[in-house]
């Protein structure tokens, strides 16, 4: 199963990487939605973890950009408190699932697992 | 002749004297501007090498931290100390659960407590606003009561931290300071009590009908949006007594309030006290009917569309399109041919609608 995550903060970057890592997933890492648009479309994985403020292209871009494509994948977006208005729009444009910061990785490692069961 | 001379040598020797002044300032500038370059430099190279411990103790678990040689050696030296309670209170706004526990068995391990509370002792403001972060972050209750006398600090962003460390300590019981304050609370505060409040227990609402008397506005403001967090409708009959506060901001964020925790008894009250309003009470009070959908509310809007100012008859035009009265506003168009003023608003209302 190969997981992209978009997140720019290097400690939740490298945390959700080793947690997957230590599940047997394969981790794609990008730091900007720039950077995630172009792999999600190169690599097509089958689960996306997304912040949503990201510099270059937001995780609501990337959300667009995936609905393009034929079988997009699924998409986890991490918000922080007080962003409940972009969930909402995250949700409206196919995100399958939210954490809000502060997160549990732990939480999260279980929550991934139930996304890509389904 | 010697006149001259020495005149010549007294100056040539105030020039270098000067020249020697600026040298020494040009070096201590510089002097500074490296030191200051070297230690950001340091900083941003123990930021990741704190990230890379943080990672591996979220990972593996805390207990080796204690011996790892590379901390051993750069813990001493104040300034990292510093960073590593900065990057550990950043970390607290990126985790929970585990790896939470995890942050805070760091600092206890690495006795960065004592350090957090020299912070909280220290003198200048800055440091101790610091200090309160820290030593709230990482949940060292016994500092509660050390926090609390800075409550009554002069410097008001010490205030506002220890105010805010009261509250994520203690939940809604922190909320205490209330009652004896008398400077503004801002409304970035506002929000940042209002979010680290979890619930509201039953046996405090005395305690907020007593907050809602205060002469303290920006208290009111605060327990008006505590009240429409949290949907307490148990308040709306107090609430509605605010509709007649002297001051017209109360006024209008009782407005919002009813709004929000909206009864059948809610709309009787607007239209009661509506004609007694400045300007921006009606407005509120427009919109927040507008937002509830109320249908009884047509024939009153109806009203407003005729007799109102004309920024309130826009907002009455455009919420009875909303309420689906756009016949009885075409129709109006056709009878009020003489009234070019309404005329108008409704045409502005529908190409807004539209």
């Amino acid at each position: 199963m190969l997981v992209l995550i978009a997140e720019d903060d290097e400690l939740i970057l490298k945390t959700i990487e080793h947690k997957l890592l230590k599940e047997e997933f394969e981790v794609i890492l990008t730091r900007n939605g720039k950077e995630a648009i172009e792999m999600i479309i190169q690599k097509e994985p089958d689960l996306v973890i997304t912040d949503i403020m990201m510099p270059f292209a937001s995780g609501i871009e990337i959300l667009s950009a995936v609905q393009q494509m034929d079988r997009p994948p699924q998409i986890m977006v991490l918000s922080s408190l007080g962003q409940e208005d972009v969930v909402v729009e995250a949700f409206d444009l196919g995100a399958s699932d939210f954490m809000v910061k502060p997160f549990s990785p732990n939480e999260l490692i279980i929550r991934v697992k139930r996304l890509i069961r389904k | 002749m010697n006149l001259l001379f020495g005149s010549i040598n007294e100056l040539t020797l105030v020039f270098l004297t000067l020249l020697i002044i600026v040298f020494i300032l040009i070096l201590l500038v510089m002097g500074y501007g490296y030191r200051n370059y070297q230690l950001l430099s340091s900083r941003r190279k123990w930021t990741t090498l704190i990230e890379t411990k943080i990672l591996l103790a979220i990972l593996n678990g805390s207990h080796h931290i204690q011996d790892d040689v590379e901390l051993k050696d750069l813990l001493p030296n104040k300034n990292f100390r510093d960073t590593f309670l900065s990057v550990l209170i950043e970390s607290e706004k990126k985790f929970s659960g585990d790896a939470y526990r995890v942050l805070i068995e760091i600092f206890h391990t690495l006795n960065l407590k004592d350090f957090a509370w020299a912070y909280l002792n220290h003198k200048d403001s800055f440091k101790k606003v610091q200090g309160i972060e820290a030593l709230t972050t990482m949940r060292v209750e016994d500092a509660l009561g050390d926090i609390q006398l800075l409550l009554n600090n002069p410097n008001p962003f010490v205030v506002a931290e220890a105010q805010y460390a009261m509250v994520r300590f203690k939940d809604f019981k922190g909320l205490e300071f209330l009652n004896l304050l008398h400077t503004p609370i801002s409304e970035w505060q506002q929000l940042r009590l209002l979010n680290s409040i979890s619930e509201v227990p039953a046996t405090s609402y005395s305690f907020i009908s007593s907050l809602l008397s205060h002469s303290n506005i920006s208290v009111i403001s605060f327990v008006l949006s505590l009240i429409r967090k949290f949907r307490i409708v148990a308040f709306h009959d107090e609430v509605a007594t605010l509709l007649e506060h002297p001051n017209s901001i109360v006024r209008i964020l009782a407005v919002r309030t009813l709004h929000d925790i909206e009864t059948e008894r809610t709309f009787p009250l607007f239209t009661q006290i509506y004609g007694q309003q400045i300007l921006n009470v009606k407005k509120a009070i427009l919109h927040a009917i507008r937002k509830s959908k109320n249908k009884n509310s047509i024939d009153f809007l109806k009203i407003e569309l005729i007799e109102g100012k004309p920024s309130l008859q826009i907002i009455a035009a455009e919420t009875l399109i909303e309420f689906k009265e756009k016949k009885y506003l075409q129709d109006l168009m056709n009878e009020e041919v003489s009234n070019e003023h309404i005329h108008s608003i409704i045409k502005h209302a529908l190409a807004v609608r539209i």
